[in-house]
């Protein structure tokens, strides 16, 4: 009697926070959906902004942030991969590995304007880098790295021993037992960690104020080349990304519609991390489809 | 055909005595059956030459003597395995291990295990849980080494080579030794994916002799019938019975010499566990087979001989019909009949 009325209240209070924890996700998203969407059309997608009159756009932020956020991947992707599969499958568990673990978990819970800084002063001067997207990609990468590598440890981690067993008994060497057989079973996961861990990049500002900065050249979109200095796909030129777009409009915009521009511009932002996650999650779910049956 | 495995066997222990390779087994009156009855498995596929692999594990009978006093006559079954041992072309080698320990850390958990395995027959692990089996079983293809902290020493021979030299290529290794687990683990992939897998990496390319081979594992683990209009369906959908002779097509699907199976109808219901067992029958004829069971009818049923492990030691390996009607060891007797265990 007494264990079911316990079972009863608690299950009553789990789903009570449950709820709340829905409701304030729900508020919030709504707040900032209604307040922003109203400003946002294809012209401010797509407009360059404007500094003193009302009317610009975000169109360079946004493909600054989405470009940005194919180098970090273009950086952190291979290595976070290697490196994860590495320390799950070859590293031997001892100190050291234990302290480089413990390194990668300080280093991806850095707080994010420190890393910044130490972007401003090692890769933008030390290394002549300058302001630019390569410089806000590497600082991008000080904390997106560990978190690839541990998404894919662990992701690897999870495969059922078995699995790994059965590959190594046919006869397969390590290396391909770990493509094959591990692999597969892991990407949904490793897929869903990567494009999670990519929503995080795409809504960094502190960390991208001091290496990627706070303007961006005039750019012409029609020219492709990225060795181009007004190019959009020169990886070597100052790129604001919308996260700090919003956050410089927002404390020191003189266009007389910044407040709907940041509120603009919030929405659009929260509307890509949201596709970015359910994204994640149907590509998980296809990719596994993809790689375990059929064929 | 029993006159000629005698034959054989008795040149093999005069071929081993006169070579007096191993002078311990010339001082120690029990070291010369006990070399016999190692020969009698190994001597119907080793030609009876004096080049035959010398060190046969003498010093098995240390922790058991009552195993190895017995000349082991051969028994009625043995003729046919051995039989159809000879009408092969290229016999795989028979295999045996000498003085194998093996460690988890400090912990000792096989203690020094001598046993040889006839060829084509098949050899049943018993004893009480944590015993041992798994871990021994699972060094025979050296997939112990992959828990961290375990080391093994010892040697363990098949086909001329101890594998537990480190200069052994344990993924050729592998090939030679399916194995199967407790619980069914079909690869996330199709069915025909789960067989076909392995011999493709292997080298079979071409996709008919692919198809033929899947079919071929899939009948010869009565699963064809049952599969043949879902191949490309994952192999996880289906049953655990089914899953589990999956597996097995899987592991013959590359050709090995020999099938270790750590418990593999544990986890099935009765008519699936009839189904493993028939095919383990079935198997025989062209596999070395070592299976771990704690079922002790499974164990009657489907061996030939039966190994009793306690506490990491081997205490008794004989012809199953002996274990189970007149064990030699006391503790034998009372684990078979459920006294302890
Ligand atoms: N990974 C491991 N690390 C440390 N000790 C282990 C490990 N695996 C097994 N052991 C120990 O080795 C001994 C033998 O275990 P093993 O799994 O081989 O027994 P078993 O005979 O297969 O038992 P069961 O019938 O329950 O499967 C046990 O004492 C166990 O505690
Ligand atoms: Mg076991």
């Amino acid at each position: 009697m007494k264990t079911k009325s316990v079972d009863r209240i608690m299950t009553g209070v789990i789903v009570g926070v449950g709820f709340l924890i829905i409701a304030l996700l729900a508020a919030l998203l709504g707040y900032l959906l209604i307040r922003g969407l109203g400003h946002v059309s294809w012209h401010f997608l797509t407009s360059p902004p404007e500094s003193i009159r009302a009317g610009g756009g975000i169109g360079p932020q946004l493909f600054n942030s989405l470009f940005l956020l194919v180098l970090t991947m273009i950086i952190t992707v291979p290595l976070g991969l290697g490196a994860g599969i590495y320390m799950s499958e070859y590293a031997k568990q001892n100190r050291l590995t234990a302290f480089i673990r413990l390194i990668v978990e300080v280093l991806s819970s850095f707080p994010s304007i420190v890393v910044g800084l130490f972007g401003l002063l090692v890769i933008v001067n030390r290394f002549g880098l300058g302001l630019s997207l390569m410089s806000g990609a590497l600082a991008l990468t000080v904390f997106n790295l560990p978190l690839m590598v541990r998404i894919t440890e662990q992701a690897l981690r999870a495969v059922p021993r078995e699995q790994k067993e059965a590959g190594l008994a046919l006869g397969l060497s390590r290396w391909r037992t770990i493509t094959t057989v591990m692999l597969p079973i892991s990407l949904p996961a490793i897929v869903t960690g990567t494009i999670l861990a990519a929503g995080r990049v795409f809504g960094e500002a502190a960390a991208l104020l001091f290496t990627a900065g706070m303007s961006s050249p005039r750019l012409d979109f029609t020219d492709w080349n990225p060795l181009h200095h007004t190019s959009p796909l020169n990886p070597f030129r100052p790129a604001e990304t919308l996260a700090v777009h919003i956050w410089k409009v927002n404390s020191e915009g003189l266009a007389p519609d910044a407040a709907q521009i940041a509120a603009g511009a919030s929405a659009v932002l929260i509307i890509t991390v949201l596709v970015f996650n359910l994204g994640a999650r149907w590509l998980g779910r296809v990719l596994y489809r993809k790689l375990t049956a059929g064929r | 055909m029993t006159l000629i495995a005698t034959e054989k066997t008795d040149a093999r222990r005069t071929a081993v005595q006169s070579a007096g390779e191993n002078p311990a087994s010339a001082t120690s009156p029990a070291d010369s059956p006990s070399a016999a009855a190692l020969n009698a498995g190994t001597g119907t596929v080793v030609p009876p030459a004096p080049s035959a692999p010398p060190s046969q594990p003498a010093p098995a009978l240390k922790q058991a003597p009552a195993v190895t006093a017995q000349i082991p006559k051969p028994a009625p079954s043995e003729p046919e395995p051995s039989g159809a041992a000879r009408t092969q072309a290229a016999p795989p080698p028979a295999f045996y291990t000498k003085d194998l320990s093996v460690f988890y850390g400090e912990k000792q958990a096989i203690k020094q295990v001598s046993m040889a395995f006839p060829d084509r027959q098949v050899v049943a692990l018993i004893g009480p849980s944590g015993c041992g089996k798994s871990t021994f079983l699972r060094s025979l293809n050296r997939m112990n080494d992959l828990i961290p902290g375990a080391s093994i020493e010892g040697e363990i021979w098949i086909g001329g080579h101890n594998i537990c030299d480190p200069k052994t290529d344990v993924v050729r290794l592998r090939q030679k030794i399916g194995m199967v687990w407790q619980r069914p683990n079909p690869f996330h992939k199709s069915i025909y994916e789960n067989v076909a897998f392995g011999p493709r990496y292997h080298g079979v390319k071409s996709k008919a002799a692919l198809d033929e081979l899947v079919e071929e594992c899939l009948r010869k683990t009565a699963l064809w019938d049952e599969v043949k209009d879902r191949l490309h369906q994952s192999g996880l959908a289906l049953s655990g019975g089914q899953q589990q002779r999956l597996c097995i097509a899987r592991s013959i699907a590359v050709k090995p010499d020999i099938l270790l199976m750590d418990e593999p109808a544990s986890a099935l219901d009765p008519v699936s566990t009839a189904k493993v067992e028939e095919l383990t029958a079935e198997l025989k004829r062209d596999y070395t087979i070592v299976i771990v069971t704690h079922n002790m009818h499974q164990a009657a049923r489907v061996s030939d001989k039966t190994a009793f492990f306690f506490l990491g030691d081997l205490v008794e390996y004989d012809e199953t019909n002996k274990i189970f009607t007149n064990p030699s060891r006391k503790s034998t007797d009372d684990y078979i009949s459920g006294r302890f265990g």
